[in-house]
């Protein structure tokens, strides 16, 4: 590691693809090394479990005679095309990715040099046919990422008359048969393709033209059942049920693998990252605090999120940069009460979650006080203002006079037994409650909560 | 050496006999696959219909059936049809057929080049014809020849397999691209005549169209709509039999009830199934082949009290499990895990890992 890293871009804002650095601070799992066997494979796991990380770690260690390619598929939604046929687009979204791979990273010039008559006219169909522009424009506006050599070489390319050797009636396999053709001659063996991205797709899209629109990109593996082609599937398993039904998967011979992470494993990302935060070659959560008390923490609210550890552990390295030494036990049980995990409400099932745990709750009661003063954050809310919302479903307590008003006399005792098991459930110590609080004569707050 | 390498070796395996779950790719297949005796029929002269059940060795079969008839050198000649893709054209198979009739027939004249320098100048021009049909056109696949070493070179580029062991393509193979390339071609001929050609120029004596991969297309997954696709096939069964020609369809077993399946009294069906006892014997004679014929079991590599290794592994599989590919897929992460734990030994507590984050698709 040439510099030291910030903490900020260790801990909190992961994005693979943004940590050139990832290579340093990569923990590899079981389910890695399945990655890397020459099998199809699909990995499935949730938002912010690591598979981007998984794909760009696969890219960069891999062999030199296996040419990777990561494909990020776009929904293709307006198309009136379905079954096979959408499918079929799909496929030429993968190869179009396929050949802007290979024009800029493939190393052709270096690898072909002069290539010969049937390969020097494939690959000149491919960059007339696959490239998202008219090939010599696209050639030309690649100065930046190209050399001015390899430049001249594929512009030379382009302009020989070579004989056509794809027609109009030639299939999409056998088009990606003579795309590995290409690729053999440049002396690699095999072609992965990597499919990522496919959570884009569904917060923004949902419904029937979407799944249509998914099972196309699913069912490409058909058309990539080929003995050179290994698909590396990275997918939300929010999509596991999709996939499942799609005939591609049926029938493709390809291992499944769930991304999931141990404690241990968990603990180890943190503490690669830490090294790299503290320049040192090996640093463990132990040379932060005593004790394990903040271990035990990490895994009773960091789940099995390589997201949630880290962003928990990110103001811990801060505090230990300040402080320039060590906390001791009593420092970091007050750094914990200081830190809590963030109270999120999951309005559609009414479930309350610390981080990433869920906290067993069956009151509806209990869950509509917490969502009236979630949606007024930073705000105090009367005793009135909840017994109305949570008992009455009143969005403001009536008028007296009105039917719906109750003396407070009446239900402050129910409200304070409400308050009291709530935070029974949520606070780590009832007695000085961090989450629920009582700011005595103006009201109710909800601190720490997370939209 | 890798990690994994080293382990395999430390077991005494030559190679990792639980590697491929796509046997397609797998280049010991013919070496240790298990063919169970209802299924024998894919290969007799006849036409046939494999049932199995996705992960059931359908594709396995098709390729030991394919490779069992190279091994006749051509008198009994294998085509293999995989459709690239899903057409409703009434003649869509035909048309898919004639091209892999054509990338055998070219892969056939690459294995023996010399047995076109003998034929009559009427069958050249025929063969030249029938070449004309090959995926990528005659003149780019000439040009590979020309290009290639090695007949693997080819196999790759038609996807189509090699009939004989060619050390590598020398001056006869130059010559032949060069007469196939001089040579004019006949008029366009019917599909009838193609198979007449095998017949006369190669000496085939029956013809073995295997069809596979008719379940992989998202219009083909009902029963219905699969039998529909594929029904000009099936109303040709009786004519091309009569002419030694013989259609082995490798089908889905959801298929196997339907009445325009069952009714046809040309095509004999058979499932493919598997009992724990079969699926054991997948696993040890992988495991007789790994070891260089020196163990047939599991337990050679098992601590002393663990008897019958592969028939536990295939005992805990689901009633829906009781594929090949299942129990590979379950020896697979066996051995994985023993050989990640740096041992060389199976333990007792090995056969009841949770193979929870691994499973395979296609139960």
């Amino acid at each position: 590691m040439k510099n030291e890293l910030s903490v900020e871009s260790l801990f909190t804002t992961l994005k693979a693809e943004n940590e050139p650095w990832l290579g340093d601070v990569f923990v590899s799992l079981p389910v890695f090394e399945r990655l890397q066997e020459e099998h199809s494979t699909i990995l499935y796991g949730e938002p912010g479990s690591g598979k981007t990380a998984m794909l760009l770690e696969l890219r960069r260690r891999q062999k030199e005679n296996i040419f990777t390619v990561a494909w990020r598929p776009e929904p293709i939604l307006e198309a009136p095309a379905t079954g096979t046929a959408l499918a079929q687009q799909s496929i030429n979204q993968a190869l179009q990715t396929c050949v802007e791979n290979l024009v800029l990273e493939g190393n052709l010039p270096q690898r072909l040099g002069e290539p010969s008559r049937d390969i020097g006219s494939a690959l000149q169909w491919f960059l007339h046919n696959h490239l998202p522009f008219e090939a010599g424009f696209y050639i030309q506006n690649q100065a930046n990422r190209l050399s001015q050599d390899d430049l001249q070489w594929y512009l030379k390319l382009l302009e020989q008359p070579l004989s056509l050797i794809v027609k109009n009636q030639t299939s999409l396999k056998d088009q990606l048969r003579l795309l590995l053709m290409v690729l053999r001659a440049a002396k690699y063996e095999r072609l992965w393709l990597m499919v990522d991205g496919l959570e884009r797709w569904t917060p923004r899209q949902t419904g029937e033209q979407i799944e249509a629109a998914l099972e196309a990109v699913l069912s490409t593996l058909v058309f990539f059942d080929l003995p050179d082609i290994a698909f590396k599937f990275f997918i939300p398993t929010s999509l596991k049920n999709i996939l499942h039904k799609t005939s591609g998967v049926e029938r493709h011979r390809s291992s499944e693998a769930n991304l999931t992470w141990s404690a241990e494993a968990l603990q180890g990302i943190a503490e690669k990252r830490l090294g790299c935060a503290l320049s040192a070659k090996k640093a463990s959560l132990d040379s932060l605090c005593d004790g394990d008390e903040f271990l035990n923490w990490l895994k009773e609210y960091g789940g099995t999120s390589p997201r949630a550890w880290l962003g928990f552990t990110a103001p811990l390295v801060a505090t230990y940069q300040k402080h320039g030494k060590r906390l001791t036990s009593a420092q970091t049980r007050e750094f914990i009460r200081e830190h809590p995990a963030p109270l999120r409400l999951r309005h559609e099932r009414s479930e309350v979650w610390l981080g990433e745990k869920r906290i067993v709750s069956n009151s509806a009661l209990e869950f509509r006080v917490l969502e009236y003063l979630a949606a007024r954050p930073e705000k105090l809310a009367s005793l009135e203002e909840l017994y109305y919302y949570a008992y009455k479903e009143l969005s403001a307590p009536p008028d007296k006079g009105d039917p719906a008003w109750s003396a407070p006399d009446t239900w402050r005792g129910a409200m304070d037994n409400v308050l009291m098991r709530i935070r029974q459930k949520i606070e780590p110590d009832p007695k000085t409650p961090r989450y629920l609080v009582t700011r005595h004569g103006k009201g109710v707050e909800l601190l720490h909560h997370e939209l | 050496m890798e990690p994994a390498v080293r382990g395999l070796s430390a077991f005494g395996f030559a190679f990792d006999p639980f590697e491929y779950l796509d046997s397609t790719k797998d280049v010991h297949l013919q070496e240790y696959l298990i063919i169970p005796k209802a299924v024998e029929i894919a290969l007799s002269d006849q036409p046939v219909a494999i049932l199995a059940q996705p992960g059931g060795g359908k594709s396995a079969l098709r390729i030991y059936t394919e490779n069992f008839y190279k091994e006749s050198r051509g008198i009994r000649f294998p085509v293999t049809y995989v459709p690239d893709d899903y057409s409703t054209e009434n003649d869509f198979h035909f048309k898919g057929i004639t091209k892999s009739l054509a990338s055998a027939a070219f892969m056939y004249l690459a294995s023996y080049p010399d047995l076109f320098f003998a034929l009559s100048p009427t069958d050249k021009q025929k063969l030249k014809r029938l070449l004309l049909e090959l995926p990528l056109g005659l003149d780019f696949n000439l040009q590979t020849l020309r290009d290639s070493r090695f007949l693997s070179d080819l196999e790759r580029t038609l996807g189509s397999p090699a009939f004989s062991n060619l050390p590598r393509l020398d001056r006869a193979h130059h010559q032949l691209a060069h007469e196939l390339d001089d040579e004019s071609p006949a008029q366009s001929q019917p599909l009838d005549d193609d198979f007449a050609l095998l017949n006369n120029v190669f000496g085939a004596r029956s013809i073995h169209i295997l069809v596979d991969g008719l379940d992989g297309f998202i219009e083909t997954q009902s029963p219905q709509a699969l039998l529909a696709w594929i029904e000009p096939l099936l109303s040709t069964l009786e004519t091309w039999e009569k002419k030694n020609i013989y259609l082995k369809f490798f089908l889905p077993m959801d298929i196997s009830d339907a009445p325009a399946l069952t009714n046809l009294r040309a095509l004999r069906a058979a499932a493919l199934t598997w009992d724990d006892h079969l699926l054991a014997e997948v696993i040890r004679r992988r495991v007789f082949v790994a070891s260089r014929r020196t163990f047939d079991s599991l337990d050679a590599i098992s601590a002393p009290d663990l008897r019958n290794v592969e028939l536990s592994l295939a005992r805990q599989l689901g009633e829906k499990e009781k594929l090949p590919r299942q129990i590979i897929l379950q020896c697979q992460d066996l051995l994985r895990n023993i050989i990640q734990s740096n041992r060389t030994e199976i333990l007792p507590e090995d056969l009841f890992f949770s193979r929870e984050s691994f499973y395979v698709t296609a139960i």
